[in-house]
């Protein structure tokens, strides 16, 4: 951005007064955004980090106790379990979210009648609520009512029935089929915008030279959707790492903690248990690990493609 | 890819149909089950409670509106409805009106710390507002907004300025430099060439920043389920799932009508709207 503002013209009586309003206007235009974002944002960042290094209950004086949070949550194989739920929902639904929106990504791009509405059906649980989505699939999950009994038993799979949310063995992949379900249809669209990007030339050149279908999509479409690939990872990795909303509405945790994630932990502690402190540290972990994810994503997959 | 088959052979012709069928196929069957739990949840929100008992999958045999009487009536779908829409509209008025004078003042003008606070803005747009949740809570009951739909309000528009403030900047940067420079001959103030030249240049900027931040707005819950203890000031994803804890298990084709009319308004805009819906939804990773 280079485009200074000019000095006012003309030195009159009151350039003084207009000097200082020159140096001052700036930070009026910023003032109330940053306002706002500081109090909801960097103060609360800041408070936490503090917190986490004290005895909270939000009731009586809070009262420093070192790092014993942290060894709390680094010594507590609930916090560890949670933890390792966190890994296991990323690792799944990333690559089960990538992998199937690349596919009907490349599907769409073809030169099909309907794509549109096909992609408006695809997006559409996208602007749901996992509140609103999370009900209707424990609904269909419903060992008595639900429609997914229903279904394999009028297909002849009766011995099939599952409690599905109600057994430790299920409950965790059905959840992650649901945020699946859900977000497939953003990344979908995201690669869309990648695969519209790539020049037509590239693959006729790629095609002159006897490139099959497979070379093309590997040597051409692969490293020229690089960037929207590390995208979707990096906001499929933070949506499986920051997983609140889902797990609460559908097993809040349970069954016998088998759903258990690092957010359903901090909640249960921090306002179920009333321990502020210990449920902050939790938190400042979380934040930790999050940011060396986004870096390392971002330096992985963020550097340009190489040119094919 | 369509430029490949253009220049294809009668062979590769018959491979091109057999690969558009394949891929209807698959597409097709993908959106299916995208639809198919929209359309138990709709045939069943028709059927009394023995009759979806008795037949949970078909068409309902005498289709009732009993169920939507009852989620109007007794689920308070509507005032939750009106709340949420109280929230929401005063998130996205609040984020769009910081957000472009923000991002007019950093684009507008070099200052000190300029820099360094537009890099405070975009170095939030990785962390998850859940992270924080607690500290905010005491900040949020500290400034007695708890039970206040300031309380949403104010912490909904700090988490979407960082992205807002990044597309409008971005926008704004782009906007030539002798527009403005022009208007400034003619003695127009920077509030004025804000107000007449570069938010009316805005257009699309404003429309993304407003679709996102709505459904954001529309569809959060966390913040709510700890700042909202007031059953009347409750939006509608916490009330939903008030309501939904405390419903018996047989009651599906209230819950599925209940459901249903809670989707109804963001499913009915998002049809009439798709194309803004998708850009602004995907705005923030497609050019961040």
């Amino acid at each position: 951005m280079e485009r200074p503002a000019l000095k006012p013209p003309g030195a009159g009586p009151r350039s003084k007064l207009r000097e200082w309003f020159y140096i001052v206007e700036p930070y009026c235009w910023i003032a109330p955004a940053c306002v706002i974002l500081a109090t909801f944002t960097y103060v609360p960042i800041l408070l936490e980090s503090g917190l986490s290094f004290f005895s909270a209950n939000g009731v009586n004086a809070a009262r420093f106790i070192g790092p014993a949070n942290y060894e709390e949550a680094l010594h507590n194989p609930d916090f560890w379990d949670a933890l390792a739920h966190n890994g296991w929902y990323a690792a799944v639904t990333v690559v089960a979210k990538l992998a199937l929106a690349l596919v009907l990504a490349l599907l769409l791009n073809l030169p099909l009648r309907g794509r549109a509405v096909l992609r408006s059906v695809f997006f559409l649980p996208v602007v749901l609520s996992f509140v609103a989505i999370g009900i209707i699939w424990t609904l269909i999950y419903n060992y008595d009512y639900g429609v997914l009994n229903a279904l394999l038993s009028s297909l002849g799979f009766a011995f099939l029935k599952q409690d599905w949310l109600g057994s430790p063995d299920t409950a965790f992949g059905a959840v992650m089929l649901v945020d699946v379900w859900k977000w497939t249809g953003f990344h979908l669209v995201i690669y869309l915008a990648g695969l519209q990007s790539i020049p037509s030339e590239l693959y006729e050149a790629a095609a002159i030279d006897g490139a099959g279908r497979w070379t093309r999509f590997r040597h051409v479409t692969l490293p020229l959707l690089r960037p929207y690939t590390a995208i979707n990872l990096l906001l499929a990795c933070l949506g499986a790492f920051s997983v609140f909303d889902l797990v609460y509405v559908m097993t809040q945790g349970g069954p016998f903690k088998a759903t258990n994630v690092v957010m359903i932990e901090v909640y249960l502690q921090a306002f179920q248990f009333n321990r502020l402190g210990y449920a902050a540290a939790m938190s400042v972990l979380l934040l930790l690990l999050v940011t060396v994810i986004s870096v390392v994503v971002l330096r992985v997959f963020g550097s340009q493609p190489a040119k094919t | 890819m369509a430029a490949i088959y253009g220049r294809t052979s009668a062979g590769h012709a018959r491979g091109q149909g057999l690969t558009t069928s394949i891929a209807y196929a698959v597409l097709v069957a993908a959106a299916a089950l995208v639809l198919y739990p929209f359309i138990v949840l709709f045939l069943g929100s028709l059927k009394t409670e023995p009759g979806f008992i008795a037949n949970p999958l078909g068409i309902p045999a005498k289709p009732t509106l009993d169920n939507y009487v009852y989620a109007w009536q007794s689920a308070h779908i509507p005032q939750f409805t009106v709340n949420s829409v109280i929230v929401s509209v005063a998130t996205v008025g609040l984020t769009l009106a910081l957000a472009s004078t923000a991002a007019f003042g950093l684009s507008r003008f070099r200052f000190r710390g300029g820099r360094s606070i537009y890099l405070a803005f975009v170095l939030l747009l990785t962390i998850p507002v859940q992270i924080y949740i607690i500290p905010l809570y005491v900040v949020v009951v500290r400034l007695r907004l708890a039970d206040n739909f300031l309380g949403l309000i104010l912490p909904y528009t700090a988490g979407s300025l960082p992205l807002a403030v990044f597309l409008f900047k971005t926008a704004f940067d782009g906007l030539p430099g002798e527009l403005l420079d022009a208007a400034r001959m003619d003695g127009c103030s920077n509030l004025a060439a804000y107000w007449r030249i570069v938010l009316p240049l805005s257009r699309p900027i404003i429309a993304t920043v407003t679709v996102f931040t709505f459904v954001q707005a529309w569809n959060e819950f966390f913040l709510a389920l700890i700042f909202i203890h007031n059953p009347a000031l409750q939006t509608l994803p916490l009330g939903l799932q008030a309501f939904f804890v405390n419903q018996y298990q047989t009651q599906f084709p209230q819950l599925f009508a209940t459901l249903l009319m809670s989707i109804g308004p963001i499913v009915v805009v998002y049809l009439g709207l798709q194309r803004q819906f998708v850009a602004g939804l995907t705005a923030g990773a497609v050019k961040g």
